[in-house]
Order: structure tokens, then sequence, then C-alpha cells
């Protein structure tokens, strides 16, 4: 009994020991930050400068605003970031980042990914971030604010999710991003979005080079396509199709997508046999088609069109020299002799390659119609 | 004064036999002893001429002896027989008479309550037991009510627990030992076992820590847990109290011991390991999948009220990122009212709350509930409006407190609630890396546990497959049957 006394003693003591040890503790009260939930990076008046533009929420009962918009030139963002602090009540800290802002005219000129090194460096920053491109200047955007609509942070984010959800644009994060340009077998693309008018839309998808360039964009349906030769797909698409001159449209969703990807060499070229194999069901139908008779007509009508989108993509993508689809991977995964010799220049070689998209339309839902 | 007893004192054994000599057979001298003697207050001493013509004296003290029971089966027998020729013993109508001849031995009768028959001419006193006991209904004990099964509590007792405890246990393997404790008050516990089930190296351990009690009274059995526990700077408890007798029966065939203790109607059992505190009598008796589904929440509920406030103080703190952000900005926008810090909210509040159950505790219910509408409304509303506290502080606590309700057992729900404090101040300090680290404190002091030397941590660890059937999830009766009844400490 006496010894376990003791015992209970020293315990005691190696308690206060721990606890009235003064040291500096890296607590930071939720209250008394600065969170930054839209980063903007623009092109700045002065040459090597960027301007950055900062949304944080404002927590405060007297404020009548909730939203602050900071404001800065730099040559980085870490830089940026100091400067931003002086600007505001709050730490800033990075770890809630919502969607990151990339202006057009500034990724025409830079390569942006080793700019962004701040945030995959400093472990507090969330990699989870949207990735978006503006056309346009994001000053428009950051002052945006509309009564009808969330704070920009959460209409932003939830604008890109959706479209994404109906494959119209690419959703890459922080960390999607960094992926996309450390391996070898594709090259980076971003969700691109407009401020037009008094409304922000999501145009489509921006391609960049390997380093993170903006080289052109990709409309609804092409991203849909990109999509499609990622894997990367949330079903159902939507496809709209003109069949009758002028108005008359067909539209279907594809509710189910087989891909088969080969890779192989004919004659020293790389030769890609992509083949699709799509269920679709009617969603929509003002044209003067026969839904039971045609069928067969409708369903080539409709892997004609997405055969023709697709060459011309990816013509486009050759004449580019960039590869947003990922299709190096299968070259090194069934090539792999071959892909040493000319991995660090995939979207070279990708441009020498024929590339055969294949695919096959079956109908299995009519609506409820008949 | 004292001079003045003592001397008294002295005249008294001047005159009349002392305590350690025998009884005479003179009345009149006994009659001398039980007027002069000082230890007996309230004694009725009444002569009376009995059937045969001998004189005789009737002595008992009133407020322990039962007064009705005395003249119906020895003052009326022995003055109202007409047959001479029969003995004292076989007139008196009671099952058990003893004979005693020492004053010490009578002195200690008369205090518990017997009636003592001296007869002219006789060297023995005759003893009849007639203690006048205060007996409460054997009602279901207040805080540990059943929806299913047996609505019957332990009183406050020995014979009658006993007595109880044998309507579950036929078993002629039931045994029964018992011993006193208390240096100056002797109090009679009673062990119950189960021979074929318990095991004996146990009640050997639990033998010698209660003949080496060395308290001068003990009144409850909350006392004698205390001093015959493993680990008495632990906040777990490491013996399981409870007032019904079906869930000590349970008890007794898992091969554990019960201590009954005289005057006190909780009865202690042990050995018993973690696993114990979460299991009611109630989830036997009902389906095995409604009985598990109860024991998840109560594992679930249990880590709530040790974590949830720690947990809270940690997201504040240190890690706002794990949050959805509408929650963030929401607790943003309530946090920011808030002039203090996360952890003296939290105390503020935790202190309020168990304040609130201590003050409603012994409270009539009519005031009670006044209590209730003080703190819900009061201090939960209006601290808000105020901006003491954040909204979202206040579902914190109210959550933990549900919480810790749901505990069936009251000693650990303690231990439960009392954690969460060191638990925030790590929170405080070190965030979630704090609260792990203290989670680890506690599986380790957990685990090296031990109650009456067998480990508290099984069945989880060490790992025992076949009890963990019975544990978070309640296997069916059949599958579970072997754990029950047997000797699985």
């Amino acid at each position: 009994m006496k010894h376990s006394y003791k015992k209970f003693l020293k315990s005691c003591m190696v308690f206060l020991l721990i606890f009235l040890v003064g040291c500096r503790s890296d607590q930071l009260s939720l209250e008394r930050t600065s969170i930054a939930l839209v980063v903007g990076i623009d092109q700045s008046q002065e040459e090597g400068d960027m301007t950055i533009y900062q949304t944080n929420p404002v927590f405060s009962r007297e404020a009548t605003d909730t939203v602050s918009t900071l404001q800065t030139t730099a040559h980085s963002l870490r830089q940026a970031r100091d400067n931003l602090d002086s600007q505001s009540a709050g730490t800033i800290v990075g770890g809630k980042l919502q969607v990151l802002l990339l202006g057009k005219e500034l990724m025409k000129e830079q390569a942006m990914f080793e700019e962004l090194d701040v945030f995959y460096r400093d472990p507090k920053n969330s990699p989870n971030a949207r990735v978006a491109m503006v056309d346009g200047p994001i000053r428009e955007i950051m002052e945006f604010k509309p009564e009808d609509k969330p704070r920009l942070a959460v209409y932003l984010s939830d604008l890109i999710d959706t479209t994404h959800l109906r494959e119209n644009a690419v959703l890459t994060t922080l960390q999607e991003f960094h992926y996309a340009n450390f391996e070898k077998g594709i090259t980076p693309a971003v969700t691109e979005i407009l401020f037009k008018g008094e409304e922000i839309q999501v145009k489509g998808s921006a391609l960049l080079d390997e380093n993170g360039k903006y080289v052109f964009s990709a409309g609804h349906l092409e991203s849909s396509i990109i999509q499609m030769l990622r894997k990367d797909v949330q079903e159902p698409i939507p496809i709209s199709l003109v069949v009758e001159k002028p108005n008359k449209v067909l539209s279907v969703g594809v509710t189910r997508i087989k891909r088969n990807i080969d890779v192989s060499y004919k004659d020293d070229q790389l030769v890609f046999d992509i083949d699709f194999k799509l269920k679709v069901s009617i969603t929509e139908n003002t044209s003067s088609l026969d839904l039971i008779k045609d069928s067969s007509r409708i369903e080539s009508i409709i892997s004609k069109k997405i055969e023709k989108k697709a060459d011309k993509l990816i013509k486009k993508v050759q004449d580019e020299k960039i590869e947003p689809f990922g299709l190096g991977v299968y070259v090194r995964a069934y090539e792999y002799d071959k892909w040493k010799t000319f991995e660090d220049d995939w979207p070279e070689e990708f441009s020498k390659a024929k590339v055969n998209v294949k695919t096959s339309v079956s109908i299995i839902e009519h609506g409820v119609i008949q | 004064m004292r001079r003045r007893r003592r001397k008294i004192k002295d005249l008294i054994q001047e005159q009349t036999p002392s305590q350690d000599e025998v009884i005479s057979t003179s009345l009149t001298i006994n009659k001398e002893y039980l007027d002069q003697t000082p230890n007996l207050p309230g004694l009725t001493v009444r002569e009376i001429t009995i059937f045969d013509g001998r004189n005789a004296l009737v002595t008992y003290i009133d407020n322990i002896s039962d007064t009705p029971f005395i003249s119906q089966n020895v003052l009326s027998p022995l003055l109202s027989t007409r047959e001479k020729d029969r003995t004292v013993a076989n007139v008196i109508t009671v099952p058990k008479i003893r004979l005693v001849n020492k004053w010490k031995d009578i002195e200690t009768h008369l205090l518990q309550g017997s009636c003592l028959l001296f007869l002219e001419g006789d060297k023995d006193a005759l003893l009849v037991n007639a203690l006048k006991t205060q007996k409460r209904k054997p009602m279901e004990p207040a805080n540990e009510r059943t929806i299913r099964g047996s609505h019957i509590g332990f009183i406050e007792s020995l014979e009658d627990n006993i007595s109880m405890l044998r309507h579950f246990l036929t078993s002629d393997q039931l045994r029964i030992q018992y011993t006193f404790v208390g240096k100056e008050n002797k109090t009679k516990i009673g062990i119950v076992y189960l021979e074929n089930l318990a095991n004996p190296e146990a009640l050997e351990e639990l033998m010698t820590r209660i003949e080496g009690v060395k308290y001068k009274t003990i009144l409850d059995s909350g006392e004698l847990e205390q001093m015959i526990e493993d680990n008495p700077y632990s906040i777990f408890p490491q013996f399981l109290a409870s007032e019904r007798p079906d869930s000590v029966a349970a008890d007794l065939l898992q091969g554990r011991y019960a201590i009954i203790v005289d005057r006190s109607p909780s009865v202690i059992v042990g050995p018993i390991n973690f696993n114990s505190f979460f299991q009611s009598i109630d989830d036997y008796s009902s389906r095995w999948i409604s009985s598990s589904f109860i024991r998840i929440l109560r594992f679930i509920s249990f880590v709530i009220a040790i974590f949830l406030p720690s947990f809270y103080i940690a997201i504040i703190s240190f890690h706002y990122e794990i949050l959805p952000l509408e929650l963030l900005l929401s607790i943003g926008q309530s946090r920011r009212e808030v002039p203090f810090p996360p952890i003296i909210e939290a105390f503020l509040m935790e202190f309020i709350l168990e304040m609130l159950r201590e003050a409603g505790l012994r409270l009539p219910k009519s005031i009670g509930q006044t209590v209730g509408i003080v703190g819900g409304i009061i201090i939960g509303q209006s601290a808000v409006e105020a901006g003491i506290v954040s909204n979202i502080m206040v579902i914190v606590v109210a959550m933990t407190a549900i919480s810790s309700f749901v505990m069936p057992n009251p000693e650990m729900a303690f231990g439960i609630r009392f954690i969460r404090f060191p638990m925030m101040l790590v929170a405080s300090f070190f965030g979630m890396v704090g609260i792990i680290i203290g989670f680890m404190v506690i599986v380790m002091h957990l685990v090296s546990l031990e109650s009456l030397g067998t480990p508290y941590g099984i069945p989880f660890g060490p790992l025992k497959w076949k009890d963990l059937k019975d544990s978070v999830i309640r296997f069916p009766l059949w599958a579970i049957e072997k754990v029950k009844t047997s000797r699985s400490n």
C-alpha cells in the first residue's frame, strides 16, 4: 500500500513536470484565423510580379459583410501571404482552401507548376482545393457578391463539382495537379471558368502542357471525351445532338460505358485501338425519328458524332504536343522497353501515334412515354 | 464528573459480580446485577411467578426486542400453562432456545435483541432470540431498473438478501462463508459463491483482504469495497455493486463472489472486468439483436462521453481543417462572439453540467425539475445569447451528458465523467496528439488493472475469443451459455 502511494506521488510529479514546462504551442484558435477559402493568382502590371487575391470568411457580429477580399502584389505566393497577413486581422491559414483560381493571361506566359510550390511544401495547406483557370480578369470574380448565391467559396466549389458530375469539365485538385505534373504519361488539365455578364460559368477544361502552361481549351463534350478516355466518369453523361436542322434535337444519357484500350506497334508506329461500348437511354426526342424503327440509325448517329468529336480532339491534341488522356500509362504498362526510350518527351511521341476510336452504341431505354 | 462516575463504577464492582463471572442461582443477585450494569440502557426486567410456582425474571431491551413476540411466545405460555410437570423449555413456543450463564454473553445477546429468562435455582439462563427489525419491502432499486425481469431488490438485512439469492439459485453447490469486519462494531458479512464454478484462489485472496481490514466500523458495502480493492488510486471501480438479486445470481453463475454486508442493500461482486460494466441484466431477457444494438450504443456513448469535449477543443484550437466547410463557417460564427479560449469555455460548461447533476441528485422531485429548467433554459439558451459560450459547445455538453447517463453502472459513469477533464486539458495543450496519448494512457491503465487478481481487460486484453461473444455484440443465448455459466475468470 505504501509503495503504490509513492508511485502515485511520482506520477503526479511527472504530470506537473510535463504540464508546467513552458513551451510554444502551435495552438491557433479558430476565431483568430483568417481562413483562405479562395485564392486567385493573376498577371500583374509590373514585370515578374503576380497579383494575388484571397477571400476569407469574417466571423464578427459587428461586421455586416461576411466575406473579406484581400489583394497584394508579390513575386511568390509565400511572399504574398506575408503581405496579406499584415492586412488581415487574423492569421492566414490555407488548410481549408476550396478553389485556386489561375488567370488565363498568366498561364499563357508562365509555367504555373513551379509557382504553386508552397501549396505542396507546407503540409498545413489543403491538397483538396480545386484548381481552375479563369478566362478573364480574376479581380471581377473575387469581388463578385451576388445576393441570390452563397458565399463565393461555396458557390464556386459547388459549381465546379456539379459540372464535373455531369462530365462537362474535368475536376483537378491540387493533389491531382501535382500527379499530372509528376507522371510522365499525362499532361495536366484543369477546369476553365468564365465570368460573363453577371454570371460565373464553367466553360469546359483548359488543357496545359507538362509544365502547366496553358495550351488550348476544350468544350463540354470534349471534356466528356477526355474523361471517358481517362476512365474517370460518373454516369450518366448527357449528350445532345442536333439531328434535323435547324433545331430538332435528340438527347441521350450514357448510362454505362465499357472501355477497352489496346496498345500495339504496327510497322514501328504506336497504335492505340480504343473501343467504347456505350449503353444509352433516350432522354429527349423532338425530331421525327422513330425510336423503334430507326434505332440502328440513331445508334450510328450517336457513335459517329462521338467518334468525330474524339478524332478531332485527338488530332488537335497531337498538333499541340500535349496528352491529357493519360494514354502514356498504357504504353508504360504494355510496351515498357519502348516507353523507356521516349518517356521524357511522351507528348512529342504521342503526336506521332495513330489513335483509332471505335464507338458502338446500344439503346437500352426509351423513357416512360412508350 | 469522571471522578464521580468512577466512584459509582467502583461501588458496583464491590457489590455485584463482574462481567466475567457466571450468573447466580439467586434471582435477587441477578436482578441486582441487571439493575446496576451501565451497559444495558433501556432494559426491562419483570419478575413473575411461572406455572410451576417458581419465581423468574424476564428481561429484554425494549427498543431492540419484539415485545408482542415476547408476550405471546414467552410470557403467555409461562403464566397460563396448567400442567405443572412440564419443563420450562417445553412450554416456550419458539423454535430455538439456548442456555447461557456468563454475564458477558448475556449482555452481548441482550444488546442484540434477545430475551432472557432467569429461573430461581437454575445455573443457566434461557435465551430466546426476539430481535425486532425494521425491514423495508424488497422493492425494485431506483437506479437499476429493468424493463423485463424481476422487480425485486436487496434490503438492509444479510439473511433476507441471502434468502433472495437462494430463490434464484437452488443449486446444492451454493456456499456461504460468514465473517465479521470492523474493529469496534462488528459487521457480519457473507460471501456467497458457487463451489463448482468459483475460483478457490480468488476466495483465498478475498478472505485475506477482508481479514486485513483495520477499519473501526463498516457501515456500508461501499466502505468495505474501498478497503479490499486492488488499486485504490484508480478511478475505475474494481467491484461491481448491485442491488438486484437476479444480476448478482447471474454473476455467481459466472464464477464470481458476492459479498453481502449486513445492513447494506448493495451487494458487491468480484472479480469483475471492464466489460461487465457495459452489461445489464436486461440484455439477456431481450432478444439478441436488440440487446446487441444497445450494447453497441453503450460503447459508442462511452467514447462520446470521454472524448467529445476534448475533440471539440482540439478541433477549435488545432485542427479546424477536418470540419466540412459549412460547419466550420457556422462554428466560426458562433465562436467569434465568445471571449474565452475553448478550454475555458468547455470547462465552464462541463462544470455547470456536473453541478446541475449533483444539485438535482438529492433534491425532492418537484424541486429537481426546477433545476432542470434553470439549467436547460437559463444556462443553455441565455449563455449563448449573452456570448459566454458558443451554441456548438452547448450541443457538445448536452451530448456528453446524455452519453454519460447511458452507462448502466453509476460508479463507472462517474469514472468516465471524471476522465473528461484531464482529456480536455491534454487536448487543449497538444490537440489530437494529446487525445491519442490520453486514450493510450487510459487503455494502458485498463489492461494493467486487476480485480481480485484477475485481469480487468478481459476479454479484450488479454484477448479471450470465447468471451468476446458476450461483449460488444451479445450473441444468441445458446451460443453464449458456456460463457455465462463457467469459470471464465
